[in-house]
């Protein structure tokens, strides 16, 4: 399994593979290491490393693993290097640049917040879109300038169409 | 021996050329990988083992007899993808532009024979031309062969197409059988006829991408699941599809341990979901708050996003989610969305996966539209579909459970194991406002304040009916939960069902209305 480890906001590769119980073969970068690993009792683990012996106490809580290892603490956050992967993919990126907000559905505006030249901020209702007597609540992707505007309160709207810019 | 084996080494490596570097060099220019680096980079590394290298055409006709190349157009064979077996067959455009010949065919349908045996998914990367006209019907058949082997899989094996190049005619059937498909933006087209084709006959002008791309797909058909960005993102979203589902229909979907602890409680959920019913919220935030690690894989993203469906873990098991969007629609049913859910409940169902769902809907949606685009029959699916599935199912109202659409999300009458509500669940015939107009429509006609009895008798009628203590009382909810407790109260059903056996009478197949 490979892995990303992050400590102090410096990440490492590690590729962990099971050589037989308890004995693994470690890559972390470029170097390998043989690991031989036992629980020795609740959440402490003792390590032969390379032949070297260590103590260390493993502790789990909210996403980040706390090893106490010789006296040091360290906070490590542990990800698979797919899942990785796939946020990043997933994260797309902050808005960017002109933004115009289209109707994902038709509705009626019920009511607008804004007006143009306003100045917004990310996450704002600019206006409400009602459907299926849901009030959808509008919001600005991103902190501007509200530049146009397309729509008014009591007007019926289709998919797709222009609402506000935002820039 | 050492000659032959030198001999052998060349040939493999005239094989592995495909179409050549010229071919080569131009499928790069267009922003495509070849066949062979598109294995390379989806299954494990040095995993790959190749079947039929030395396979040709037979074609005699047109000047094919001079043209021989080793392996034909496709490269099939097996590997591994996190460690687990799949086969693959990936099309070569470099070769002949990826058309499908007799031997071609013959390729797909060795490994297809075999993943059925051994019980392993088939991924297809698709980039072909279409026919190999030279060769008539025979390659006519060869398709057939495969869309017959895509018929007898499902259901048995997990299928994926990723579309890679052009797919057009017949081609596009054999994605279309199969459970996922992945379109690539801007290099993949998917239709039955072109737009040459569609100028001549109809006059309509329209693109390649427009009438056929990724985008089309994903949004206005349900032809394609997925839109990737280019071939690497296409084959990520393969690997993490497979990390959900199992090997085939007698193993079950692959556990994966996690460290985020099953009784984690969420009390931000008592802010995200507005008791005012008329107040949207967005739906997958309360997924991700509730399932392992905050990981949630969505299936469809663009298509009827009133309903959401995808994969997840609970407790390190794999689960399919189907949830109803209260932004989009107010999460209202329609066809599309009977359409989309459906689909994956069956896959689902196939496939030994766990169905959770999340119900806020105030019914099906109402329209000309919709009535006359069979929403009565596309509706009747997913009816069709949630009382099937024998799978565990397990439900959870979290605000507005209105009409016949209580009934088709796995209600506790559909052989729900377990059924969850929140303390601010309405379950009832019809909304507040509705139900009043019609039971009191002759109190409402005389009352001389007509606004203010409404509001009254609104209030009252959300006092009595509009709460989960109905249902519960019936015992067609088991359990009305604190909502920061949704983790462990899923993942305790989950463990309770765990072991879950139901069948259906025995029968050929049943009807279900397509």
């Amino acid at each position: 399994m490979a892995y990303v480890a992050n400590i102090d906001k410096v990440e490492y590769r590690v590729n962990v593979k099971e050589v037989e119980a308890n004995k693994f073969e470690v890559t972390i970068d470029d170097k390998s290491y043989l690991v031989d690993t036992q629980l020795t009792e609740t959440s402490v683990y003792s390590l032969i490393v390379n032949g070297k012996s260590y103590e260390t106490d493993v502790d789990y809580q909210d996403g980040v693993y706390n090893v106490l290892t010789e006296g040091d603490l360290f906070k490590i956050e542990v990800m698979d290097e797919l899942k990785k992967k796939m946020l990043e993919r997933r994260g797309g990126g902050a808005a960017e640049g002109k933004q115009i907000i289209k109707s994902e559905m038709p509705g009626a505006i019920i009511d607008v917040k804004v007006k143009v030249g306003d100045e917004v901020k990310e996450g704002d209702v600019l206006l409400i879109l009602e459907a299926m007597k849901m009030q959808n609540e509008i919001r600005a992707p991103k902190d501007g300038e509200v530049k146009e505007l397309f729509v008014k309160a009591g007007e019926n709207i289709d998919a797709d169409a222009k609402m506000v810019v935002i820039e | 021996m050492k000659e032959k084996l030198e001999k052998l080494k060349e040939l493999e490596a005239q094989a592995e050329l495909g179409g050549g570097e010229k071919r080569i060099e131009k499928q790069h220019a267009q922003g495509k990988l070849t066949a062979r680096e598109r294995i390379k980079l989806l299954l494990d590394e040095g995993s790959f083992v190749e079947f039929d290298k030395f396979v040709t055409h037979r074609c005699q006709d047109f000047g094919m007899d001079k043209q021989k190349i080793l392996g034909d157009g496709v490269v099939t064979g097996y590997g591994t993808i996190d460690g687990r077996l799949v086969y693959i067959f990936s099309q070569d455009f470099t070769v002949f532009g990826g058309s499908l010949s007799g031997a071609f065919a013959k390729k797909i349908c060795k490994i297809m024979d075999l993943a059925m045996k051994t019980g392993a998914p088939v991924i297809g990367l698709n980039d072909s031309g279409g026919a190999r006209i030279q060769e008539g019907v025979e390659s006519l058949a060869g398709y057939a062969d495969i869309f017959l082997r895509n018929v007898m899989a499902s259901g048995v094996i997990p299928q994926i197409s990723v579309i890679m190049g052009p797919t057009a005619g017949g081609a596009v059937y054999s994605p279309a059988v199969t459970d996922f498909t992945i379109m690539v933006k801007n290099t993949s087209f998917m239709f039955i006829t072109g737009p040459d084709v569609i100028k001549a006959v109809t006059g309509e002008e329209i693109t390649k991408e427009e009438l056929g791309g990724a985008d089309a797909h994903t949004t206005k058909t349900q032809v394609a699941h997925f839109a990737a960005e280019n071939d690497e993102d296409a084959l990520m979203i393969v690997k993490e599809l497979l990390q959900f589902i199992p090997q085939n229909n007698m193993e079950d979907p692959p556990y994966q341990p996690t460290d985020d602890p099953a009784n984690r409680r969420e009390e931000s959920i008592y802010d995200l979901i507005p008791s005012d019913p008329n107040k949207p919220y967005n739906m997958k935030d309360l997924i991700k708050k509730v399932v392992d690690d905050g990981y949630f894989f969505e299936i469809q993203e663009n298509y009827a996003k009133n309903m959401i469906v995808g994969f997840a873990r609970l407790n390190g098991r794999p689960i399919g989610i189907v949830a109803n969007q209260p932004q989009f629609f107010a999460g209202a049913l329609d066809y599309k969305a009977a359409i989309k859910a459906s689909r994956f409940i069956r896959f689902c169902d196939a496939f030994n996966i766990p169905i959770i769902t999340l119900e806020d809907q105030p019914g099906y949606m109402p329209g000309v539209a919709q009535e006359h685009n069979g929403v009565i029959v596309h509706g009747a699916k997913l009816l069709f579909a949630y009382a099937e599935a024998t799978v565990p199912k397990i439900t959870l109202i979290t605000r507005k459970a209105y009409g016949g659409a209580y009934d088709v999300m796995a209600s506790k009458h559909f052989r729900a194991d377990v059924n969850y509500a929140y303390p601010i669940a309405e379950i009832a015939v019809m909304g507040p406002d509705g139900a009043v107009n019609i039971l009191f429509r002759r109190e409402l006609a005389e009352a001389e304040n007509p606004v203010e009895k409404k509001a009254e008798l609104v209030q009252m009628y959300r006092d009595k009916f509009a709460n989960p203590y109905v249902a519960a009382g019936l015992g067609y909810i088991d359990e009305v939960i604190d909502p920061a407790d949704t983790r462990l109260k899923l993942i305790q059903a989950l463990e309770l069902t765990k072991n879950k056996r139901e069948s259906n009478p025995p029968k050929k197949h049943g009807n279900i209305p397509l």
